[in-house]
This record gives C-alpha cells, structure tokens and sequence, in this order.
C-alpha cells in the first residue's frame, strides 16, 4: 500500500513538472515617518515626492505616510516611537540625531563652518562614520537635509560682541554646561523651551533669538525681534532616518532606490534652501526687518573658536571633532578653482 | 459662486447675462455699449452667483465657472474700478480654487501625489489671482492700504466700516487660501499677519456677517500651530459660533475644524464624527449654500476615506 501511495505521488510530482524554486515571498513595507518641519513647506513636499519615488522605484512594495509638523510628539518621542516600532522613520534635526548620537554635535560647533560648500564637505567627509554610529543604535541614515544657517535676531541693533552680550539670549533647555559657558563669557542666557520662545520675546524676557531667516519669517518672530545681525552663527542640520529593522526587511534592490531618492531629495535641498533664506530675508526687509553685519567679526571668530575648544571631548566626540577640523581646514587650505 | 450674502434666486437671470453679453460685445454705439457693460458687470456682481451657488450639478459648475470668470475679466478690462465687479470676480477666483483644484487635490493626495501637487499650485495661481482683484477694490477704497498691509497690517484697516466686510472677507479668504497652498513661497507666508488683520477688523465690524463666515475662516487661522500665533481653543471657539450663526446648516465648518485642530490632535473619534455630522447636513435645507455643502461634503467623504492613514496608531502598521 505505502508503495502504491509513493509511486501515486511519483507520478503526480512527473505529470505536474518539477516543483519550483521557492519563490522569495515579495515584501510590503508601509513606512509611517515624523517630521517636525511645517506640512506644505519645502521640506515636507520633498518629503511627500520622496515617497512617490519610493512607491514607483520598489513598484509599490515601499509605500511612504508622512506625519508632519510635529504631530508625533517631541523629537525625544519621536525617537522612542521609532524604537517601538510605532514609526518607521523620522525626519530629525541635529537635536533629535544627537539624542541617537553625540556624534552630530558636530554641526553644532558656533561659527565653525563659513560656507554651505565646507559644511558639505565635512559632512561628505564625516557620513560613513556617522552613519555606522546610528546604524549601531539602530538606524539607517536615508538622507541628509539642509534646514538654513543660523543668525542672530534681536530686539536691539546688534552691531557687536559686547551690544549682543548685554541682550537676554535664548538658550536651549537642557543644556546647562553650554548655559555655564555663555555666562562664563559674559552672556546673559536665558534657559527655556523652545515653544516658550514667543511670549519670552513679548514680555522681554529675552531679547536675542539665534534662528533661521526661514523659521523667523514663518513663525513671525522677526516682529517682535527685528534687527538681524548677519553672523552666520552655524548651519543647521537634518536627516532622514529609518528604523534597521524596517531596513533589513528591504530587498537590496529596494534599499538601492530608497538611497537614491534620498540623495536626489538632499540635492534639491541643498539648491532650494539657501535661496528660501535669502528670499525670507528679502521679504522681512520689505516689512521692517533691518539688517547689518558686526563691525568686529575678528572678536567673534575668536568667541567661535573658545566655544570649539570647549566643546571638543564634552559634546562633541574627540575624534570626529578633529576629523571635521581637519576637513575643514584642509579646503580651507586647497587652492581655489578658477571662477 | 459658492457664497454670496443676499443671492437671492432669479430664475430670469441666466437669459438676461445671455442678452446683456450679447449687447455687450456685439454693439459699436459707445452709449449703448457702456450701458450693457455696466449693467452686465451689476447684474453679475450682484445676483449672479446665486445661479452657481443653488445648483445641484458640483459637475456643471465645473465647466460653467471659468467662462463666467473670464467674462468678469473682460468686463474689468472695461470698468477696472467697478468695486463690487472687482469684488464678486476675487470672491470667484477663491470659490472656485477652493471648490474644484484645491479640493481635487486632498481627494487624489494619497494615489497620486505629482497630480496632486499640480492641482495644489493651479489653486494657489488662482486664490492669487482672486486676491489681487480684491485688493484693487480695498485700493480704491482705502489708498495706500496694500503697502501699510505689509509694515502695520493691523492698522491698515482702521478707516473700514461694516460695508466692507465683504470685501475685507474675500481678500483674506483669498489671500489666506493663497498662502495655505504656498508655504514653501517666502513672499506669501510672509502674509499672514495680513490676512489674520482682515478677518479680525472684520469680525469687530460684523460678527455674524454670512452665517458665520468669518468665524468659519479664523477656524484655520487659529488651527495653526501656537509658536505662529494660533490657538485650539480659540479655533474651538469660531468653529462653535461659526455652526450656532448658520444653525447648523453648513457643512464647512464641520469639515475645517476636523481637517485642522481635530487631526492635529490626534483625536479619531472627534474626527469620524465631525465628517459624519458634516454629511449629515441636508443640502435642500438651505437651497443658497447647496454648491458650498456639496463641495465641504465631497471633502467629508474623501477625509473619511483615508482616516487609517491620518490617525496611525489606531492602525497597526505593516512593518516586519
């Protein structure tokens, strides 16, 4: 009988062929990502481009819902979400990265980069190290994204150091060594939540705001604070990220065009955020906004370079601090091409 | 189109716009010209809309308006300082931006994003246009009020009276539409002072104004985020007296309010059952506001169609 049974199964296997390779099951993957950046703005439409390149590079296996502004919480929350697994990928600023990984302090350092072109080649420079450091937290680094440069906007003209110093500046909470440091140079920081910032800057409590020109147009800031002293403070920087464990669920293919897409969305960037800046600044004016460059930009330079020392080993890792020094400085030194 | 305070329903009027148009562009006696201009450009500044506002074909509307539109046009080319023309013809341009690209663009935002985005920037060009007509008219009737709108916008407005809040309503609407569609364009962001100026003087002058329409409007303005000035509360505040002005009738409100404070709040009950109450509303019961219902309705049904996808933690995701 058991003979009967296997040649019937001998002959069912010939009749129907050879049976197949096992097919590698195909993968869906539906990724929920937080950003902290406005819905409609320039970011959050590269973004929402981004996932249709996504859903039409991987025929549709990555599928992209983007929750902008805010709506998932504070970056510390986003962050954890991500961990449990609520959100698949986030788009972070250096606050949000650091929190993965002191390592993107680096971007941080006051003054520490002139232009767009060293702050991207530090970062070119910098990327594989920085990204093995999140993949081992857990992440994978999609993109970087250019959020503006920094300046300082005011309640009072701010033509140098000293006039800067004698305004209650903003101060990021949390940061209670950077807080000590200001004081230690003869700043007068003023330590609050960063949603605080309007009513600080209505009932005086501080007069001096470092921001992007792009933020102080779309939060209006510039009203109540309208003197822009053009200081080129420090870039501020961004970046995508996924989760690894939605990551390793990716065909290499697929991860392929997700790198892709990434890229072109942090070319784009990189091209249409410095135009919004000088654009915002070009609005403001047109409303009020005054603006002036420091008359002793040698006194800030040297405040920049205390400033680096200080946190070269505390915020900001050793290596990777002189990693991006040494960059830096080594354009710096490079001949400069013809125009 | 949508909306106009006073359209009243006329069942002559299509057949006397016919006969106006005809006499308008046909005859060469200048007097005889210059009277039918006139009267076309009163008659559809005044009466006019309500034959798009009380029909029931959203469809009809679709293809009639912009001939409609561009008629206004040629007539402002004729009569450039016919305030209620330049008036009725930005109130237009914003209707229809609202009503057809911009709400095209939230229904086919998820299967299609590119699309979506073209139709975003069509809705932006013309809530712009609408806005520059209407700031012609505040020109003539308050000069000087566009370059104070930038530096003091608030006090720009002081020598406006309740007459004009019509028109101080559609510059903000359009201008406010404008901007929410362009908020990676510096110059129209840059605005906004300018357009939350215009609802609250107009608010002051007449609070009730249109069943609520400038509550309706401050429900969005008051939905942005609280570091740019909005408030949830008070948007909770104009969206309660924007439904108690129109009794309930109108389903935009509902709509709004659910799209903004309600979503970013993350609340999906409140969500499904501000859309349901938006759907519930009865489009005869106000045969004036039917176009504007069915509009915020397809809205509705569209916003219920993808709520697993605004609220994600009431869905699982599909995650390894």
């Amino acid at each position: 009988m058991r003979c009967a049974l296997a040649f019937a199964a001998l002959v069912g296997w010939l009749l129907a062929g050879p049976l197949p390779l096992r097919a590698e099951p195909e993968r869906r993957v539906q990724v929920r990502l937080a950003s902290f950046v406005p819905e409609g703005s320039i970011w959050d439409k590269g973004l929402r481009r981004m996932g249709e390149e996504w859903r039409r590079d991987t025929d549709g296996r990555v599928t992209l819902t983007v929750y902008p502004g805010g709506q998932q919480g504070e970056e510390a929350t986003v962050v954890a979400k991500m961990r449990l697994g609520a959100l698949q990928a986030a788009s972070l600023t250096i606050l949000g990265l650091a929190q993965i990984d002191e390592g993107f302090n680096v971007f941080t350092v006051p003054f520490f980069y002139d232009s767009y072109q060293e702050l991207h080649h530090v970062i070119a420079a910098l990327a594989p190290d920085l990204e093995g450091r999140l993949e081992a937290k857990g992440f994978v680094l999609i993109g970087w994204g250019d959020a503006g440069w920094l300046q300082v906007f005011s309640v009072k003209p701010v033509s140098t150091l000293p006039d800067l110093k004698r305004q209650k500046i903003y101060a990021a909470a949390g940061f209670d060594r950077m807080v000590q440091w200001y004081k230690a140079n003869g700043f007068q920081p003023r330590p609050l939540a960063f949603g605080d910032i309007p009513q600080a800057l209505a009932t005086g409590m501080i007069e001096a705001v470092p921001i992007t020109p792009v933020a102080a147009l779309f939060l209006q800031w510039y009203h109540a604070a309208p003197y822009m002293t053009e200081i080129g403070l420090a870039p501020l920087v961004g970046a995508t990220v996924m989760t690894k464990k939605t990551w390793q669920a990716l065909s290499e293919a697929d991860r392929e065009a997700l790198r892709a897409s990434g890229a072109r969305l942090q070319e784009h960037l990189r091209t249409a955020v410095p135009e919004q800046d000088r654009e915002a600044v070009e609005e403001m004016q047109r409303r009020g906004l005054h603006v002036s460059t420091p008359s002793d930009p040698a006194a800030w330079r040297a405040l920049g370079d205390h400033f680096a020392e200080l946190m070269r080993g505390t915020y900001v890792p050793e290596s990777l601090f002189d990693r991006a020094l040494a960059e830096r400085d080594a354009l710096r030194a490079a001949p400069r091409a013809e125009p | 189109m949508i909306r106009r305070e006073g359209a009243r329903s006329d069942r002559w009027l299509p057949i006397r716009l016919l006969v106006l148009v005809a006499i308008a562009t046909a005859s060469n006696a200048c007097s005889v010209r210059r009277m039918a201009v006139e009267g076309l450009a009163d008659t559809i500044a005044g009466e006019g809309a309500s034959v798009f506002a009380t029909d029931d074909d959203p469809e009809l509307i679709r293809d009639a308006a912009p001939f409609s539109l561009k008629t206004m046009e040629a007539l402002l080319l004729e009569l450039p300082e016919h305030r209620d023309l330049l008036l009725s013809t930005c109130a237009g341009f914003a209707q229809y931006a609202y009503a057809y690209p911009a709400t095209d663009a939230e229904i086919v935002e998820s299967s299609d994003y590119l699309e979506a985005e073209a139709l975003r920037l069509r809705a932006r060009d013309l809530f712009t246009r609408g806005r520059d007509y209407c700031l012609r008219a505040l020109e003539l009737r308050l000069p000087g009020v566009r370059d104070a709108l930038l530096r003091d916008p608030a006090g720009a407005l002081d020598g406006s009276r309740r007459e004009d809040v019509p028109l101080l309503y559609w510059t903000a609407a359009s201008w406010g539409g404008a901007i929410s569609l362009g908020l990676d364009q510096p110059g129209l962001v840059a605005d906004l002072p300018a357009v939350r100026a215009l609802l609250d003087r107009a608010l002051a002058l007449d609070e009730a104004w249109s069943q609520g329409a400038i509550h309706a409007a401050l429900i969005s303005l008051d939905a942005l985020p609280e570091m740019m000035g909005g408030s949830p509360a008070r948007a909770r505040e104009h969206f309660e007296r924007a439904v108690a002005l129109s009794d309930g009738a109108l389903a935009g409100p509902y709509v709004t309010f659910a799209q903004s404070v309600v979503r970013l709040a993350g609340d999906r009950a409140a969500f499904v059952d501000l859309l349901d109450r938006a759907l519930e509303v009865d489009l005869e019961r106000d045969p004036g506001q039917r176009l504007a219902n069915e509009i915020a309705q397809r809205r509705a049904r569209s916003a219920l169609e993808h709520v697993g996808e605004w609220f994600p933690d009431d869905t699982p995701a599909q995650t390894p």
